[in-house]
This record gives C-alpha cells, structure tokens and sequence, in this order.
C-alpha cells in the first residue's frame, strides 16, 4: 500500500496512512505514517468501537496537518486488549495459499 | 516504542526481514495547503473489498498461483451499506470487516465527520486494493493501478487520501 500512497502523493494529494508493519513502511518510505499496534485486518480497531474508530481518524487528521518532514512514522498509543491477545484470532481461517505452497517446496526439498 | 511485529506468527519476522520489498530513498511530498476543515478526503483501504455485483477479487487465481496477488482496485461509494460489500483477502480473517467494514474502511465515520464539518468534505468515491502483491508483481500496481487511482482522485477535487493497509 505504501506503493500507492507514493504515486498518490506524487501526483500532488497529501497522505497519511496508518501502518501494523512499521518495519515494512519504513523500507518502503511514505510521507506520512501512523504506526498502531493493532492485529491484522483491525488498523482502525474493534468493530463497532466507533469511539475509537473515529479517535484514530482524529489522530490522522491532526498528524496530516502537523507533520512537516517527508517520512514522519509516529507511534499511536492503542493497545489491544491483554485478554482478546490471547484469542489469537485474528488468523485466516484457512493458511493462505502461499503458506500450503511453501510447506510443500520444504517437504519437497526435505525428501531429496 | 510499539512492537510492531506484535500480531505476527513465528518465523514471520524472519521472514519479511529477507523478504524484497520495493525500497526508495526519496520520499515524495505534497503540502497540506488548506485547513482540513476544507479539505476534501477520500480513503483507500487494502482489505480486498468489492461491491458485491462488481467483480471481486481474484481468489481464484491465487490459489491456482499461490505467488500472484490480485493488483487491481475497486471503486466503493461513499454511501455503502455493509450488505453491499464483500471481503476477499486470504491473508487476513475477514470476520470482523464483515461485521463492521470500519474497523478496516470507516466510510461511515468519515461521512459523520463530514457532517460535522471537522473535514470539508468526503469523496463519494473511495477505493480498495488487496495487499497480498508479491514483489515479482507489483508492476501492474504501480504502472496502473495506482495512478489511475492517482487521476480518479484529482478528477474528484480530493485535497487529501487517508490509507490503511490491513
């Protein structure tokens, strides 16, 4: 995404983005990043929590404004709840197909 | 400091760390010229979701081709309900977005702030991906889809893009 948020900048509309995976942002470098520690597929939290939905909004917004250096990743101070940690469920149902793929090229190469 | 590899499964890590990932060393900029309560905004998620209707994303293929990942986008009006939409991302658990697409893709947040006049105004156009793109196949994102994205945005008069991967 942050790919796109390059070219959308570049042709001259201001960005910000929020980001679970800083270390992949930060390779990729976008204008304006917000880091959250929130669990895949949740970047602005639980459903239903439009409180905080729109809190997280909020924190774009002003950052939007207020960030003045090209590469800016700031950190937001959400946490996800210690008990839903350790649901653990926030995985796909099933293993996405480039799992199943690679555990098969290892069971492959473990034959040989 | 947060743990930005706090949700990932072991060996992940590891993983993306010796993953190639398209890397820059000049970072674009585009000023903020206006007051955000004048800024028109659209948001662009990268959940994989389509109006149902439209074309979805291509899950097909990739399970078919387990490195390809779908690299096109989908339009999603402003005024969506969530009984209009569908989820495809096989790298995520799609529960909750088909519970509450906000969580992922708050269009229904943004049109109360636009209703309270805390942003200028929400585009009735907004927009997905599918973040599952492996590098070998990031070209057509980046020769197409992203700036017909880019242009659709302009065409709208958006001032401002918020973005949330997933």
């Amino acid at each position: 995404m942050g790919l796109v948020q390059r070219i959308v900048e570049e042709a001259g509309i201001p960005t910000i983005s929020l980001t679970l995976l800083p270390f992949i942002t930060r390779k990729v470098k976008v204008p304006r990043a917000l880091a959250i520690e929130f669990p895949f597929g949740h970047p602005f939290g639980k459903p239903f929590d439009n409180e905080q939905q729109l809190s997280i909004i909020n924190d774009g917004l002003r950052e939007l404004e207020s960030i003045q250096e090209a590469g800016t990743i700031l950190d937001l101070p959400y946490k996800w709840p210690e008990e839903d940690f350790k649901k653990q469920d926030w995985w796909p149902e099933e293993h996405p197909p480039i799992v199943k793929f690679m555990q098969e090229q290892l069971a492959k190469k473990n034959k040989k | 400091m947060i743990d930005g590899f706090k949700f990932c499964p072991p060996g992940l890590p590891d993983r993306l760390q010796q993953m190639k990932f398209v890397e820059h060393e000049d970072i674009p900029w585009a000023p903020v010229n206006k007051k955000i309560e004048d800024c028109k905004f659209a948001i662009l998620s990268t959940a994989g979701i389509s109006m149902k209707g439209d074309v979805p994303f291509d899950m097909e293929r990739e399970y078919k081709e387990p490195t390809w990942g779908d690299p096109t986008f989908r339009v999603i009006p402003k005024d969506a309900k969530q009984a209009d939409l569908e989820v495809n991302h096989l790298h995520i658990n799609t529960r909750d977005i088909e519970k509450d697409f906000n969580c992922a893709f708050p269009l229904d947040r943004f049109k109360e702030l636009e209703e309270q006049g805390r942003i200028g105004s929400f585009a009735e156009n907004n927009y997905s991906i599918m973040g599952y793109l492996p590098t070998p196949h990031t070209g057509e994102l980046i020769k197409g889809t992203a700036p017909a994205i880019a242009d659709k945005m302009k065409a709208d008069g958006v001032d401002a893009a918020f973005m949330a991967p997933v």
